[in-house]
Formats: structure tokens, C-alpha cells, sequence
């Protein structure tokens, strides 16, 4: 159907190059009105009307699949767009991917209940004394839209809040970031603290940020260091065939 | 943002359905939303699922590589508003009299240095 909503077909407009255009609008075709609502609220990131139409659409009949393509799936290409076209920046995408999590939500268990289970279970967290938090959200996206749960303990996290945490999720992965030499070093003390308390060897560290390298990485004791975002998630899924290797 | 994948998923019906009929467009029964009616979880396209979730991903993927490509020229905390989203004092922000305002971020975008203005105490 024609797009209806009026927002979202103002957001549509943004979308200019014309192979996507088609790409776009032959998917939006098949989005009803609801649909588009769902697509227009993840753009805005208004992720409590995502949450509450996905809700709504599973409770009344859509398919996940109905809902995952022609809802969440639309609204973050344009968002994509958009970002790519400097429309918008981070910030705007980060409060998009947290609509498009409220969403996910609701069509995860249908997933796992199928058989599609998450890949695997990361714990995430900026270092004790480090605010800097752009980095490990752009990371955690990432993971999340490759199939990985995450938990998020934000920033400024305590050894102490990353083992519990692990405790509670049974993860046996931990990311964490630092954007500053000052800080840096607080991630070979969580590492560290594991040893202390005798989990380290139930959990691998990948570590990441601006002053990080692989050197540093190294000389701390973690398991994998990421350049960046995408990096984060091939460092995630060697650490995790590790781990299977190492059970098996 | 073209990934190669379209919608694949789409079983014909028309979704939208009174909250209250239990009945999809098609006349077939679907689960209630308590679940009280049918225990059975709710259906899905398996293989269309993994091509949607590969969807996302590459999605996420593309942005993920501009993010790396613009935050070498524009912090990345610095929304479309030009409101510094920072959970942290930075030197470019510039705070209006409302005090429930974001700051402003007074970078000029292509700063290459703008996180030396970053406060780090």
C-alpha cells in the first residue's frame, strides 16, 4: 500500500538515490498502516511506541516476520540512510537502535522458540572513572544486530558490576571500553579482580576504545581487542568459538 | 543501503484485526494475547527470519563503517541539533539558561581535535 503515514513519508523523502528508492518503497508496498507506524516510531526513537505496537501487532495476529520486515526492518533503513547522508548523526541512531531493541523484545523469544537463539550472551561496560560510553553504544548495536544478546551496565562500571553481572546472565563473554589513558588501566584491574576471585578463567575479556591497541591489549591480559564497532563482533565470535573449542 | 535482501516473509493476510476477534484476516485462529486460548508459540518463517535478522545486521553494519568515517571530523556525542549528548563536561558546551537544556555543542564540525576539549577529571 501506499505510504499513509504522514511522517514517515516525510522521512521517506530523505531517501534520494534512486536504486534505493525502489529498494526502499517496494518494501514499504507491502507495510500496512500499522507497519508504517512501527517504522516512523523506531526512526524518531520513540522506543516505548515501538514497544507497545510491537506488542500490540504480535497480540493481534502479525507474524514476527511480518512484523521484523516490514515494521522495525523499514525504519532502520531509512534510518541508515539518513545517517550515511549526515541527516542524521550518532546520537539520532543510538535512540533508533534503543527503539528498534524495545521492538526486538517482543520478537526475540519467538525467535529462540523456533530455534533461532541469540549467538551468544556478552556482558558490556565502560571502565571505573571513564564517562565515555559513544564507543561501547555503537559496539553494542552492532552485536545486538548480529544476533548477540547484550547487557549493557553502561559506564563508569566497577570490577565488581562486571562480575556480578556475569554471575546473573551466566555470560562468558565481557567488553569493555575506556576512552581514556587515565582509565585504561582500570580494565587490566577488572581482569585482574577476576583473577582474584577465581572466574577468570569462566569468561573472556575483549577490550576496545580510542587509546587502546592490541599491545596494550596484550600486556593486560584480555582476549581480544577491537578496532571499532565492526571488529567488536568478528572479536566476539572468535572469543566464542574459542570457548566452544575449549568445552568441546 | 542496499543489502541485497528484501522482504521475504510476507504470508498474505491482511493484519489488521480487531484486538478483541481472535481471528486473523484469513479466518484462521491465532493466539490470544494472554496466550489462554492456544499454548502453541506463535508461527514463524525460520528461513526467512535468518535472512531478516542478516538484514539487520548488514544495516547495522553500514553504520557502524560511516560511524568510524565521521567521527574523525564530527564528535560523535554532537546531535543533528548540534545538542552535546555528552555525559561528560567538554569545553565546546555551551549551556542556555533553561538548566533542563542539553548544552550546545559550539565545535565547528571537521575539528579534528575536538576530543582534547573532552574534560577527563
Amino acid at each position: 500500500m501506499p505510504i499513509v503515514n504522514e511522517g514517515l513519508k516525510r522521512e521517506f523523502e530523505w531517501v534520494t538515490r534512486p536504486g534505493e528508492q525502489k529498494h526502499i518503497s517496494e518494501a514499504l508496498d507491502l507495510a500496512d498502516e500499522v507497519m508504517q507506524e512501527i517504522a516512523y516510531a523506531l526512526i524518531v526513537g520513540q522506543h516505548l511506541e515501538v514497544d507497545r505496537l510491537t506488542k500490540h501487532c504480535l497480540d493481534n495476529g502479525y507474524t514476527a516476520n511480518h512484523i521484523l520486515d516490514n515494521g522495525l526492518l523499514n525504519g532502520m533503513a531509512i534510518v541508515g540512510v539518513k545517517f550515511r547522508d549526515n541527516v542524521i548523526f550518532v546520537p539520532e541512531v543510538l535512540v533508533a537502535a534503543r527503539a528498534m531493541k524495545a521492538g526486538m523484545a517482543h520478537i526475540e523469544p519467538i525467535l529462540s522458540a523456533s530455534g533461532i537463539e541469540p549467538i551468544g550472551t556478552v556482558i558490556m561496560g565502560t571502565v571505573k572513572g571513564d564517562l565515555h560510553d559513544i564507543g561501547k553504544n555503537l559496539c553494542i548495536m552492532m552485536l545486538r544486530g548480529a544476533g548477540w544478546t547484550v547487557h549493557d551496565l553502561g559506564v563508569d562500571t566497577s570490577p565488581e558490576e562486571f562480575a556480578d553481572a556475569v554471575m546473573e546472565h551466566e555470560a562468558q563473554l565481557i567488553g569493555m571500553s575506556a576512552l581514556l589513558t587515565t582509565t585504561m588501566p582500570n580494565m587490566g584491574r577488572t581482569i585482574a579482580y577476576f583473577e582474584d576471585i577465581g572466574l577468570r578463567d569462566e569468561v573472556r575479556f575483549m577490550v576496545g576504545g580510542a587509546p587502546v591497541t592490541q599491545e596494550f591489549a596484550d600486556e593486560m591480559g584480555a582476549d581480544g581487542y577491537g578496532e571499532n564497532a565492526v571488529e567488536c563482533v568478528e572479536t566476539a565470535t572468535t572469543l566464542l568459538d574459542l570457548i566452544k573449542e575449549l568445552a568441546a | 543501503m542496499q543489502n541485497g535482501h528484501n522482504n521475504h516473509a510476507i504470508h498474505a493476510h491482511n493484519p489488521i484485526i480487531p484486538a478483541e476477534s481472535g481471528v486473523s484476516a484469513g479466518g484462521t485462529t491465532i493466539q490470544s494475547g494472554d496466550g489462554s486460548e492456544d499454548d502453541e508459540p506463535p508461527k514463524l518463517d525460520v528461513e526467512a527470519a535468518r535472512k531478516s535478522m542478516e538484514r539487520m545486521a548488514n544495516i547495522f553494519k553500514d553504520i557502524a563503517q560511516h560511524a568510524e568515517v565521521s567521527t574523525l571530523t564530527r564528535c560523535p556525542y554532537k546531535d543533528a541539533k548540534s545538542r552535546c549528548t555528552a555525559k561528560f563536561g567538554c569545553r565546546n558546551q555551551h549551556f542556555t539558561k533553561n538548566p533542563i537544556d542539553q548544552p550546545i555543542c559550539t565545535a565547528k564540525d571537521g575539528d579534528l581535535d575536538y576530543r582534547s576539549a573532552w574534560e577527563i577529571d
